[in-house]
């Protein structure tokens, strides 16, 4: 019993720092440097330590110092206890997500099976969608404590725009897990690691292709980020947040890239094989042709891991090429398109993949 | 997965009447809305449809595993639902085309609603029985608010859905109770899970069980004490919807309730005296207050809370001592006939006379429509159990089967309050016949509503002459 | 008390403590915040019981879908969020009496009952079982509720449509 919990905090802390905080506050910089490069500027490049400036990387320990040391400022007639508790709730939903998410095969040390994975639900599909949804009451806490009618607009936007995407994404998920009759993240994962003919990887992107479409606008939609930033339209239309200052500022920027992180995360798991490396067995790589490569277990394992954490970077890469990409949708076109277009094509692929895995 | 006992075709006119409202929905939208006078013809066919299916079943066995059952009861409960619907739909269509409500969802949603009546009166499982009761009830709340254009069925809308809702609350507590103590959910199979429990202390939660749930449904058939709720409802709603109200949903929340009563036969003892004190209490007020309505619509809507009493006494028959239901499906159809007629006369004689079904409207009808003027008066004394009218059986063959379980006090004080009804039901008759007309000028019926009247007067006689037509015919269906 | 009491108690101290204030506050978003910790509860419960998928949907459907839309309710009417409920009333004493009859009814539920089907071990995976049940046992209740979710959508639609506004 104590050991188990030692592992499963040992691996809480793992993922905390060696995945999600770290990535998280890493993109709070390559946003800011990868806008710039897109934008031909120079971007976030000032913030030295005694004239050591490596590509601007101290931006990131300057606007930690900046948010926190900057007024916590409560409006007068919001309500305190709800105001203060929001951007931890938005924070929380997000991190809790990463527990049922395999971040590599199952390791054996002094001969126990240790899976590299926090929690191995057998729910864990509903697990996701349902820690997903929980998200927004951090924007509807937000927007109401505020105390302020032009951050319960965003809110009610919020509420609106994440409703309607959730659906989506919920309906998305079910065709993947048809395709792989369980509802465990781990068998999902086992399930991509087989192949077509020996050469084409059985990746959710091959077996789901349309399923990852809907899913990844719809996810996109759930962190609030262009071209779904409606609920907190930063430039210019003011958001859910609008009367948040200093560290719970901070707190909600760094939930949105916690949710970035994550999300990528899922996109890997779901989508792209999880920690499969194509062609990888577990005694190394088998290719189509009959092809083999010997390789140690330990080599085995560190480039799935590996492999997992260059897809969830190569996501977050994406996320952003995203954000600084496209224009805003208009509130009427972002609904339209999640209810009367995206929502009848996720139907259409859970009947049309029912009657493929039946036949 | 074994799918031996899924058996489709026991479900059939469930499935035709919720798929003609299905239908309905697609054909609105796929046409816009702009062939929605159509529409009334592809319900009334599925109606038909299912009725077909209902007189020469393609199975008597239980489908669904068990969940839909085939016997008389399930039977007669869904062509007593079909029937009404029949009778009501073109009325229902005409009048929300008159006051341009929308045809196509008071359509669906009447179908969904019977969907939910027939399954109740098929219910073999009590979820089946509770979803089914949902059905039917959130149809009807929203048929309620939205074929009115008053503020008054908005008012009768929701004081429906809390009144239901509490009742659906009480329904459900019951359920989990009674059903967790007996150990079963399936209906048939209460009495022997409770037997198994007699005498231990789940004995006494699944009582509990079994009284919160009978509250629930008095609650849902609108009997003393929870009967608070009819008139407002029944005189706020559209008349058409409360016709719907009174007739097809009583009628399966009779089936029903008859199916839970009868499958707690074994625990008699501890439910008849509740019954018995709300059946004599619903007679008793439901008459009385009757008598001294004004209102037509009213009287009406309270008539029916008498004939629920009548029907408890029915199912005390049925549940005490071993008799069958025969007296209560029997005693339905003529009632469900006479009350869809009236309710849609009701409409027609008060928009041509005050607008709010004064009863001074039907004086000197008989000058006006010697036709309608008798066939009204053969309606409401078939209601009050004149002979030789179907009324008169109904009431004969429930009294005399509460005479035979032992509740003779109960069958003598049905037999006075019925006298009392028999006042109630002629005044109209009187005022029709024997007063002068306030307007002159024919009053003429159209011919759907001329229909419904003659279906439902030639019913209540043939019925009344002939009462085996139509318990043969039901016994002969069913298993 | 081992850990699993502990948590128990914990989840149960939680839903009815969040349920009272539910009932008892006079501000309606109160009580709606605070059903979201009565479904966590909820949900925490069915946990402890081994029912892992019932947990999942509880806070999927409940927590992310029903209270989501209650609120949401609430804040888009203009007077609501700031309502004061009238907490108590004229019918106090019937409604003391009913309450306690039903608390009486699941106190001998829960200490005298012994419920007839009960299970010695906890099932390993609840949700194929459920999938299995719903596609055959409980297929008909499963059909007859999306009956109810459509009549129960097709008139909320239809009721919350303005009077003489257009398709």
């Amino acid at each position: 019993m104590l050991t188990l919990i030692l592992i499963s905090l040992a691996k809480v802390v793992a993922i905390l720092l060696v995945i999600i905080l770290p990535l998280a506050t890493l993109l709070t910089w390559v946003e800011r440097k990868q806008s710039a490069v897109m934008q031909d500027r120079l971007g976030a490049n000032r913030a030295d330590i005694l004239g050591l400036r490596v590509w601007g990387l101290f931006n990131i320990i300057a606007d930690g110092i900046k948010s926190f040391s900057k007024e916590d400022w409560v409006p007068p007639f919001a309500n305190r206890f709800l105001f203060n508790i929001a951007p931890f709730v938005g924070l929380f939903a997000a991190m809790v997500t990463f527990a049922v998410i395999p971040f590599g095969p199952p390791i054996h040390i002094a001969g126990q099976e240790i899976a590299l994975q926090v929690a191995d639900l057998n729910v864990g599909f509903l697990y996701i969608l349902a820690f997903g949804s929980m998200g927004v009451y951090s924007v509807v806490l937000a927007g109401w404590s505020s105390n302020n009618k032009y951050a319960q607009l965003g809110a009610m936007r919020g509420i609106s725009q994440m409703i309607s995407y959730e659906v989506v994404l919920g309906l998305a998920l079910v065709g993947v897990v048809l395709v792989h009759g369980s509802v465990r993240l781990p068998d999902i994962v086992a399930g991509q690691g087989e192949h077509w003919f020996g050469w084409i990887p059985k990746w959710g992107v091959f077996t789901q292709p349309l399923a990852f479409l809907l899913f990844l606008p719809a996810a996109i939609a759930e962190t609030k980020r262009v071209p779904f930033d409606i609920p907190e339209g930063e430039s210019e239309i003011i958001g859910y947040n609008l009367e948040y200052s200093g560290a719970k500022f901070a707190l909600f920027l760094l939930g949105e890239f916690i949710e970035i992180v994550v999300l990528s995360a899922l996109l890997a798991t779901l989508f792209f094989g999880g920690w499969q490396v194509p062609w990888l067995a577990d005694s190394g790589f088998v290719f189509g042709n009959g092809a083999t490569v010997e390789m140690a277990p330990l080599v085995v394992t560190v480039l799935r891991i590996a492999s997992f954490l260059l897809k969830v970077v190569f996501f977050c890469w994406l996320q952003l090429l995203i954000r600084w990409t496209l224009p805003r949708f208009r509130f009427d076109h972002l609904l339209r398109l999640g209810w009367r277009e995206m929502l009848p094509l996720a139907l259409l692929n859970v009947v049309v993949t029912a009657f493929v895995m039946l036949s | 997965m074994d799918f031996s006992g899924l058996n489709v075709a026991a479900l059939l006119p469930e499935l035709l009447v919720s798929g003609g409202g299905l239908l309905v929905m697609a054909l609105h939208a796929a046409f816009r809305g702009r062939q929605d006078r159509q529409l009334v013809w592809v319900s009334l066919a599925s109606v038909v449809a299912a009725l077909a299916f209902c007189l020469n079943p393609l199975t008597v066995e239980p489908g669904y595993f068990g969940s839909a059952l085939s016997d008389p009861m399930a039977f007669a409960g869904r062509i007593t639902v079909l029937a009404a619907l029949v009778l009501l739909l073109p009325g229902g269509v005409a009048y929300a085309r008159s006051r341009n409500l929308p045809q196509a969802e008071y359509l669906s949603l009447s179908l969904f609603a019977a969907t939910g009546m027939m399954a109740l009166a098929s219910a073999g499982d009590l979820i089946v029985l509770f979803l089914a009761v949902e059905v039917l009830s959130i149809s009807l709340y929203c048929l309620a608010g939205l074929m009115g254009e008053r503020e008054s069925s908005r008012q009768a809308a929701l004081t429906y859905f809390l009144a239901g809702s509490f009742a659906s609350g009480f329904l459900l507590f019951g359920m989990a109770l009674l059903s967790g103590s007996a150990g079963t959910l399936d209906i048939a199979a209460l009495g022997t899970g409770l037997a198994r429990v007699s005498g231990t202390g789940t004995q006494w939660v699944a009582l509990g069980g079994v009284v919160l749930m009978i509250a629930g449904l008095l609650f849902k058939v609108g009997a003393v004490p929870f009967h608070s709720w009819v008139a407002e409802v029944y005189s706020g709603s559209p008349t058409v919807v409360t016709a719907f109200m009174s007739t097809a949903a009583k009628a399966a929340a009779f089936a029903g309730f008859g199916r839970v009563l009868l499958a707690l036969g074994s625990v008699s003892e501890a439910w008849v005296p509740l019954v018995g004190i709300c059946a004599g209490a619903t007679m008793i007020l439901g008459n009385f207050t009757a008598l001294v309505q004004g209102n037509f619509k009213r009287m009406l809507a309270f008539s029916s809370v008498a004939h629920a009493g009548y029907l408890l006494l029915g199912l005390m028959a049925v549940g005490a001592a071993g008799e069958s239901l025969e007296a209560v499906i029997f005693y339905l159809l003529p009632y469900v006939l006479a009350n869809a007629a009236l309710f849609l006369v009701a409409a027609k004689v008060s928009q041509a006379g005050s607008g709010n079904y004064k009863l001074d409207d039907y004086k000197g009808l008989a000058r006006r429509n010697p036709w309608l003027a008798g066939l009204l008066a053969l309606l409401l004394l078939g209601l009050a159990g004149m002979p030789p009218l179907a009324g008169f059986m109904g009431k004969f063959m429930v009294f005399s089967a509460a005479v035979r379980a032992g509740h003779t006090g109960l069958a003598v004080l049905g037999i006075l309050t019925s006298v009392v009804a028999v006042f109630t039901y002629l005044r109209p008759v009187v005022y029709a016949w024997f007063h002068e007309p306030e307007e002159s000028g024919a009053l003429n019926l159209d011919g759907g509503l001329a229909f419904v009247v003659w279906v439902a007067g030639a019913g209540l006689l043939l019925l009344g002459l002939w009462p085996r037509l139509w318990l043969d015919l039901c016994a002969g269906i069913g298993v | 008390m081992d850990i699993k009491t502990l948590l128990e108690l914990m989840f149960g101290l939680l839903t009815v403590a969040s349920a009272i204030w539910v009932a008892f506050t006079p501000k309606l978003l109160h009580a709606g915040f605070s059903l979201l910790f009565t479904f966590f509860g909820v949900a925490g419960l069915y946990v402890m019981l081994g029912a892992d998928f019932l947990a999942a949907v509880q806070v999927l459907v409940y927590i992310g879908g029903i209270l989501v839309l209650l609120l949401f309710g609430i804040l888009l009417t203009t007077a609501m969020p700031t309502a004061e409920l009238t907490v108590g009333g004229t019918r106090r004493g019937q409604g003391l009496a009913l309450g306690m009859l039903l608390l009486g009814l699941l106190l001998l539920a829960v200490f005298r009952a012994g419920w007839p089907l009960s299970m010695n071990a906890l099932p390993e995976t609840t949700a194929s079982d459920i999938g299995k049940g719903f596609m055959t046992t409980w297929l008909l209740p499963f059909e007859v509720a999306s009956i109810l979710l459509l009549g129960a959508m097709l008139g909320a639609l239809h009721l919350a449509r303005r009077a003489g506004e257009d398709q």
